[in-house]
């Protein structure tokens, strides 16, 4: 009985999704952490939104949720609740979006249109963090009492460099991690290296 | 996915990335303009104004605002001809439609009330940075051709 539930399909696939999305949530919180110095580049939302179009929204949003719940309390910038509760749920977007677009688009159609797809996985991350952004900047300010204007004004040099980087972050590297996590959860890649 | 076939649509979805980029960036440079202009005007000093056409006639524009003596000059209505010599600034070869003149040695010069009276200005006007106060008049002065000594005003 005991081997039966060990090697069940179902029983092992869902097996390696958890533990897949461990080793995500940790390379998120990891990664965080590992470029603390370098200012709003980061690789989780990257990770986050590749979770969501491997496993779905459910999971790429619980992923992004999961990995603020984390490093928003230990966070040495500080912790702040109310931030804390806008960056879970803001980073969550990255995840249900990844989910809507593997749902929109099959990549082996666009096996032989490779720059397509990472262009439209770059604009989708440049996008994404365009909203985030600007989420965390309002809910920054209610926070402070800080102007809502002021703080995105005085925002915008950080949220450019923070879209940027995840313009060429999710058009870049997108494609190999879909490919990888396909490979490691279902045994096939859509997206063959 | 229709949407990426669809090359018209890519398009759109790259140049809504760069309105966006660009967006910000023209927002983020405006109001940092706008924050230096007010700054500027803040920092600008209310100085006695004064001109003397060396002919008697004195006049003064107290309460003139200005970052450096060429923008109070400005700033009080005149009409200034000056010729630019780079990094040393402004010469002032008109004020008013009196110009200076080599044949009778006389020439425009700014000078500033010191405590121990009219001392002559250092700088070309547009170098000099006011402060609040400052008491600077601009005299229609004779040079001495042999000493190239001027005369300061009355």
């Amino acid at each position: 009985m005991f081997i039966y539930w060990m090697v069940h399909p179902s029983i092992m696939l869902k097996s390696k999704k958890a533990s897949l999305i461990a080793v995500l949530v940790a390379a998120c919180i990891g990664s965080n952490y590992a470029l603390l110095g370098v200012a709003n580049f980061k690789v989780m939302d990257l990770l986050v939104f590749v979770s969501g179009f491997v496993f779905g929204s459910t999971v790429g949003a619980s992923i992004g949720v999961l990995t603020w719940m984390v490093y928003g309390v230990l966070n040495p910038y500080g912790f702040v609740p109310q931030i804390w509760i806008v960056t879970m749920l803001s980073e969550a977007i990255y995840g249900i979006m990844g989910g809507f677009l593997a749902k929109s688009i099959s990549l082996a159609d666009y096996s032989n249109s490779r720059v397509v797809v990472r262009v439209l996985f770059g604009a989708a991350g440049f996008l994404l963090t365009f909203i985030y952004d600007l989420v965390t900047n309002v809910a920054f300010a209610l926070t402070f009492g800080i102007p809502i204007m002021a703080a995105l004004i005085s925002g915008i040099p950080f949220a450019i460099i923070h879209e940027l980087s995840n313009l060429i972050l999710f058009g870049v590297c997108s494609p190999p991690l879909i490919s990888i996590l396909e490979k490691s959860y279902r045994g096939f890649e859509s997206w063959p290296l | 996915m229709a949407a990426v076939k669809n090359k018209w649509a890519l398009a759109s979805i790259i140049i809504l990335c760069l309105a966006v980029a660009t967006t910000l960036t023209a927002i983020y440079y405006y109001y940092q303009y706008s924050n230096l202009v007010e700054k500027l005007e803040k920092s600008k000093a209310i100085i006695n104004l004064g001109i003397d056409y060396g002919n008697g006639t004195r006049i003064w524009f107290n309460g003139t605002r200005g970052l450096t003596l060429y923008d109070a000059m400005l700033e009080a209505g005149w009409i200034v001809d000056a010729e630019s010599y780079g990094a040393m600034g402004l010469y002032v070869k008109s004020i008013n439609g009196v110009e200076q003149s080599v044949e009778q040695s006389r020439y425009w010069s700014w000078w500033i009330w010191t405590s121990l009276g009219w001392a002559a200005g250092g700088s070309a006007c547009d170098k000099y940075i006011l402060s609040n106060g400052e008491t600077i008049i601009w005299y229609y002065s004779y040079v001495d051709p042999a000493t190239y000594k001027m005369t300061p005003p009355p």
